[in-house]
């Protein structure tokens, strides 16, 4: 085996610091010019190496040698939130392995094809328009965090679920409190039980009625009443698709907002173009933000080489999207946001078999939601007195806690 | 030209239906990925060899070229 290039050299705190709100921290370019694999420090003495090229991202995670699971050994710990998952043995589609995360995963994948999602598309259009309404009866100045980038994943959610309209607005401010910001703890401990609450009672319905045509709905037809999963365990499927889905799609509105006010031409380009060139531009806003900044955790459990590092079982891999996605090896001029150009293979959905499972429906909805929204309200613009951006600075998807706009 | 699917490894992430939406589509079951028509066109190489090169299980392979 090789001779490991960062050996002897002491273990690094994890760049954290943003100059720029729309850029990671610059440390990750220096990082990505080093060779080797440095060690970061890591919760519980751990000492895990940090993946921050596009090339070794994309190696490592296409790679059948990671494992996902809280318990593995060397499962690099690395945010508090991460202890609390693991001691209440979280046991998400996310932090399972091939192959039974391949079964569990086939078993939604029906639900998020690119077919189902864009049987979905005149529902999530009506959801952006409801928004935009919102928002233009709100009148300017308002926050476009509060009336559009929250509220349209939330009900395109209910819809998912077949959430009753009677309960929309509860269940948008309880996953308002409990993913969207940076709350107090305790407060997000609230709000997370008012929503098992409330999920654990609609499945229950789900159980027993199960005639509709919502994803729940179906899931407890073909998976419940077989007996191939129980009522708790749909639960966790409902509660993971409101995670996964709500605070990712909605930082990208509100980022993407703020980004494509900051570059007129950029939003200019956007609309001039067909359906496909938008599709594009999408692509390059998700490279461009990369929200899920939180690193990608694993436990290596064969061995493998990857940036010239050899890698035992045991040893734990902490993995940056948004510095994978600014790689110059991989995006000529990375650090410009260009949305003619071809940005599709970018990492921001994660890479392997924990790619993101919603992004056909994630990228329909922030496709239909900044169409909508520049061509209906021409003049938006930041508002004058709003001030630095208001980031979250605890939450592991990046973006905004409010903005406010005019027009 | 020539296009296989290893069904085994596809993690029904669409993506190639994305790039190439006359090859690909995907099974109303799984999400896994299937051919559209036996032969595909050879003017789909390069939107297929796009899919392959985003695909995040590595589940396209075309015939050489
Ligand atoms: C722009 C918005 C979104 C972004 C940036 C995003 C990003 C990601 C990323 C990076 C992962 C990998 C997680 C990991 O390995 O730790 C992931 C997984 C996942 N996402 Fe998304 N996501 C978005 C929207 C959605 C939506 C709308 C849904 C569904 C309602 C969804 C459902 C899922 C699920 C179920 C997984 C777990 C897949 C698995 O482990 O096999 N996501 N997403
Ligand atoms: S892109 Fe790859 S993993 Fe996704 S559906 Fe197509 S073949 Fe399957």
């Amino acid at each position: 085996m090789s001779a490991d290039p960062s050996e002897g050299q002491a273990a690094l705190a994890y760049p954290t610091a943003r100059g720029c709100p729309f850029s990671p921290p610059a440390e990750f370019s220096r990082l990505r010019a080093i060779p080797g694999l440095p060690r970061v420090q890591a919760l519980e003495g751990a000492e895990p190496r940090l993946i921050t090229r596009y090339e070794d991202a994309k190696t490592i995670l296409s790679s059948t040698g990671l494992s996902a699971r809280f318990d593995s050994p060397g499962f690099p710990l690395f945010s508090p939130s991460d202890v609390q998952q693991r001691d209440d043995r979280n046991e998400s589609l996310i932090r399972t392995d091939d192959p039974d995360h391949l079964t569990q995963r086939r078993r939604l994948a029906r639900h998020f094809t690119v077919k189902r999602v864009h049987a979905l598309r005149e529902d999530i259009q009506r959801t952006v328009d409801e928004a935009v309404d919102e928002l233009l009866a709100e009148g300017s100045p308002a926050d476009l965090v509060k009336l559009v980038a929250r509220p349209i994943p939330a009900r395109v959610i209910c819809l998912l679920l077949g959430v009753p309209y009677a309960d929309h607005a509860f269940f948008e401010d309880a996953a308002s409190r409990a993913l969207a910001g940076d709350s107090d703890p305790d407060e997000v401990r609230v709000a997370l039980g008012e929503l098992a609450a409330y999920l654990d009672a609609l499945v229950g319905e789900r159980i027993s009625e199960a005639d509709g045509d919502d994803v729940l709905s179906q899931l407890a037809r073909d998976l419940v009443l077989p007996g191939t999963i129980d009522r708790p365990e749909l639960v966790t499927i409902a509660m993971t698709l409101l995670v996964a889905g709500f605070e990712t799609t909605g930082n990208m509105i509100g980022l993407g907002t703020a980004l494509f006010l900051r570059h007129p031409a950029q939003r200019e380009l956007f609309l001039a173009g067909d359906e496909a060139a938008q599709a594009e531009a999408i692509e390059e806003l998700l490279r461009y933000l990369s929200v899920a900044h939180h690193p990608r955790q694993f436990a290596v459990r064969e061995e493998m080489t990857v940036g010239d590092c050899p890698l035992r079982p045991g040893d734990g891999v902490l993995i940056s999207l948004p510095s994978a996605n600014r790689d110059s090896a991989a995006f000529e001029d990375p650090d410009v946001f260009d949305v003619r150009r071809p940005a599709r293979g970018h990492l921001a959905f994660s890479h392997g078999t924990h790619q993101c499972l919603g992004q056909a429906l994630a990228r329909l909805e922030l496709l239909l939601t900044f169409r909508t929204l520049f061509t209906r309200v021409p003049t938006l613009r930041e508002a004058e007195d709003s001030g630095p951006y208001d980031l979250k600075q605890h939450s592991r998807i990046h973006g905004l806690n409010s903005f406010t706009v005019a027009w | 030209m020539k296009i296989t699917i290893d069904e085994g490894k596809c993690v029904g992430a669409g993506q190639c239906v994305l790039v190439a939406p006359d090859v690909f589509d995907q099974r109303d079951e799984d999400g896994v990925a299937v051919l559209l028509t036996e032969e595909t066109p050879e003017d789909e190489r390069p939107r297929v060899q796009e899919a392959a090169r985003v695909c995040p299980a590595a589940a396209i392979a075309t015939d050489g070229r």
